[in-house]
């Protein structure tokens, strides 16, 4: 880093302007972040409406702010009342809420808030030294590489959160049918529209995820009114040393997962957490709970694979002009309303603008921690609310959450179809997780698909040979035919017949 | 999360009506474009609906693994689930909920919310009626508050 360099890395840190304005909006982000039904992608979209006017670095200041600050703070609704607020909430909420049913919510955000950080600058650091290199690399999957990387995320998710994969896979394959509704972007063919216009714009995402998660849980706490609630011990939130020092080891590997799938266009840390997490799954031997049931090794993976996805999105975004994620497809949009042009010429053009965003980032981190562990009391004790005023609070959040996104009653009575079939669901044992994946992933693997088949002129086969005949693509082939074959009992067979080779 | 071996009353019949939606699915996705080329834009939804009908399969044959519920017939398995799955509680809930949702509108956010909260609360015992008037008035002014002059939002 040369001098000028240093000095756009430290602008935000010295200009007392800058540095109020990033505290601000981490501060609104953790909270915007933390409230069922909230967005962050949403907080930054309605920011950008009123920093038009703004001059590009504080508007960029605000918004860095709100992004890092809403993706920790989707953590915190993940962890106390299984609503995730954002899709890379969703693996937290696996063992987040056991810990907080078991009255460990003060310590499970302690712990997150310390891991996230440590997330969040691994992938500040791998921004600010590897940018253009990850970029090039990331340059080189091909459509079929989307693909099957939103296959593993699904068939990831589908393995890890429910009691059989065939209910995981059939939850994530209807996520995907939900995400297909709506006109085709490449034909504008009506798509089980059912011949009408209101189903042409889609069902979006939000409105699925409110109600899968947000009254789908709500109806299902119903069984549980007479339950007192979990008294959360606040004692302990911030984490010894000694406990940072035992997951740490974790956390960095966890980290560079996130680094380098948030780095990846178009997936961001919704995949980096489920992977995060399945890589803790299968490499903890001795995890303080079982996966699960409360294994803080479960909360630690994706809440470090998460940050660290910020700055691993922030790579192509800057570089390539490429959205890493929801939220960086918006701040392009920003960008380009304050005149500039994210892509290679960017970084050229006005590389202040770079090192601005790295030293932004960093101090967004920092706030993080600091108004993170300060405001952890307050949401430890939203959990120990009598389920009976809790229940309709979060009924009335989820309404204006969700009415917000198009200003459409008909997207409430959506919310709630998703709510009372994700109750159902949920009580016959399958889980709504895969559903909210499928339907972001669905459309990313619809044009995945088609673009990768109509490389090879519309032929099957070549398709298939084009699936095992390139490094990188054979790479992933073979991880998505291992993670099924993982789920049956072909699995056990192999791996006696691979011991007993191994013996001889 | 593993489960007991033994179905849950009722899931018998909510899988097979899984596969019965997903074979709709399916023909719905056929109906889009057919087999008319394999980059066509029902190709994809085929594909998706055709594992819907597939893992709800294996999931059905994995229930023929597990123990039947203590039920005589089917008629006093839906008796069970209707106790168990849809209780009264959640039943009149449900009903609330989508009696605030039909007055949204009609009746506008601040006085139908205000009315769902109330009745909220009292029905599902949170809190005292006078606590339940308090704690209604002072959070929905928190939300009204944050979302319409914080947020710049549109309420409905």
């Amino acid at each position: 880093m040369n001098e000028s360099a240093l000095t756009y890395f430290l602008m935000a840190w010295t200009h007392p302007y800058l540095l109020m304005l990033t505290a601000a909006g981490t501060l609104a982000g953790i909270y915007i972040g933390a409230i069922p039904g909230l967005s962050v992608t949403m907080a930054v979209s309605i920011l950008i409406s009123f920093t038009f006017s703004w001059d590009v670095n504080n508007a960029l200041a605000l918004m860095v702010g709100v992004y890092c600050g809403g993706v920790y703070g989707g953590s915190r609704s993940a962890i106390l009342l299984n609503i995730p607020g954002a899709p890379a909430s969703i693996a937290t909420s696996f063992d987040g809420f056991p810990l907080a049913e078991r009255g460990e919510a003060g310590r499970a955000i302690g712990v997150s808030t310390i891991i996230s950080l440590v997330g969040g600058f691994i992938g500040i650091i791998v921004l600010a030294l590897a940018a253009p290199r990850v970029a090039e690399f990331a340059l080189t999957f091909a459509p079929r590489d989307y693909l099957l990387l939103a296959l593993m995320g699904l068939l990831l998710v589908g393995s890890l959160s429910g009691e059989s994969m065939a209910k995981g896979v059939f939850a994530g394959a209807l996520g995907v049918v939900l995400g297909m509704v709506g006109m085709d972007p490449l034909t504008a063919e009506g798509r089980f529209t059912f011949g009408t216009i209101a189903l042409l714009g889609g069902i979006h995402y939000v409105i699925a995820m409110i109600g899968l998660f947000g009254v789908s849980e709500s109806l299902y706490q119903l069984h549980m009114l007479g339950v007192t609630p979990v008294k959360q011990d606040v004692d302990k939130i911030i984490p010894s040393w000694a406990v940072i020092a035992k997951y740490l080891p974790l956390s960095i590997r966890t980290s560079f997962i996130g680094v380098i799938i948030g780095s990846l266009p178009g997936t961001g840390g919704d995949i980096a957490s489920l992977m995060a997490y399945d890589h803790a799954k299968r490499t903890v031997k001795n995890p303080s709970r079982p996966f699960g049931k409360g294994a803080y090794e479960g909360l630690i993976a994706p809440e470090s694979a998460n940050n660290a996805a910020i700055g691993g999105a922030y790579i192509p975004m800057l570089t390539l002009g490429i959205p890493g994620d929801a939220v960086t497809a918006v701040m392009i949009g920003a960008l380009y309303i304050h005149g500039l042009k994210p892509g290679p010429m960017l970084m050229i053009e006005t590389p202040h603008l770079f090192w601005f965003t790295v030293g932004n980032l960093a101090l967004a981190n920092i706030f993080m921690v600091i108004f993170g562990l300060t405001g952890i009391r307050i949401f430890a004790k939203m959990v120990e609310l009598p389920k009976g005023i809790l229940i309709p609070i979060i009924i009335v959040l989820s309404v204006v959450g969700t009415y917000t996104i198009q200003n459409n009653i008909v997207d409430v009575y959506w919310m709630l179809g998703f709510g009372i079939f994700g109750y159902i669901l949920k009580m016959y044992g399958f889980q709504v997780a895969p559903i909210i994946l499928g339907v972001i992933l669905g459309p990313l693997m619809d044009m995945s698909y088609r673009r990768a088949v109509m490389s090879c002129e519309n032929s099957f086969p070549a398709f298939l040979l084009d699936l095992v005949s390139h490094p990188l693509t054979a790479v992933l082939t073979a991880a998505v035919i291992l993670m099924v074959i993982n789920q049956t009992p072909l699995w056990p067979m192999l791996t006696t017949c691979f011991k007993k080779g191994k013996s001889k | 999360m593993k489960t007991d071996p033994r179905l849950r009353v009722g899931e018998s019949l909510f899988t097979w009506l899984l596969l019965g939606f997903s074979l709709f699915i399916l023909v719905l996705a056929y109906r889009i474009s057919g087999f008319s080329s394999i980059s066509s834009p029902g190709m994809f939804p085929m594909l998706a609906a055709a594992v819907m009908v597939l893992s709800i399969g294996l999931a059905l044959a994995g229930n023929r693994r597990k123990r039947k519920p203590d039920a005589a017939g089917l008629l006093q398995e839906l008796n069970q689930a209707y106790h168990e799955i849809f209780p009264p509680l959640f039943l009149i809930y449900t009903a609330i909920i989508v009696g605030y949702m039909i007055i949204l509108q009609p009746v506008h956010f601040l006085p139908s919310s205000f009315a769902f909260l109330l009745i909220s609360m009292i029905y599902l015992k949170g809190a005292k009626p006078l606590k339940s008037l308090l704690i209604s008035g002072v959070i929905l002014g928190v939300i009204y508050v944050v979302f319409h002059y914080f947020f710049l939002v549109v309420l409905p």
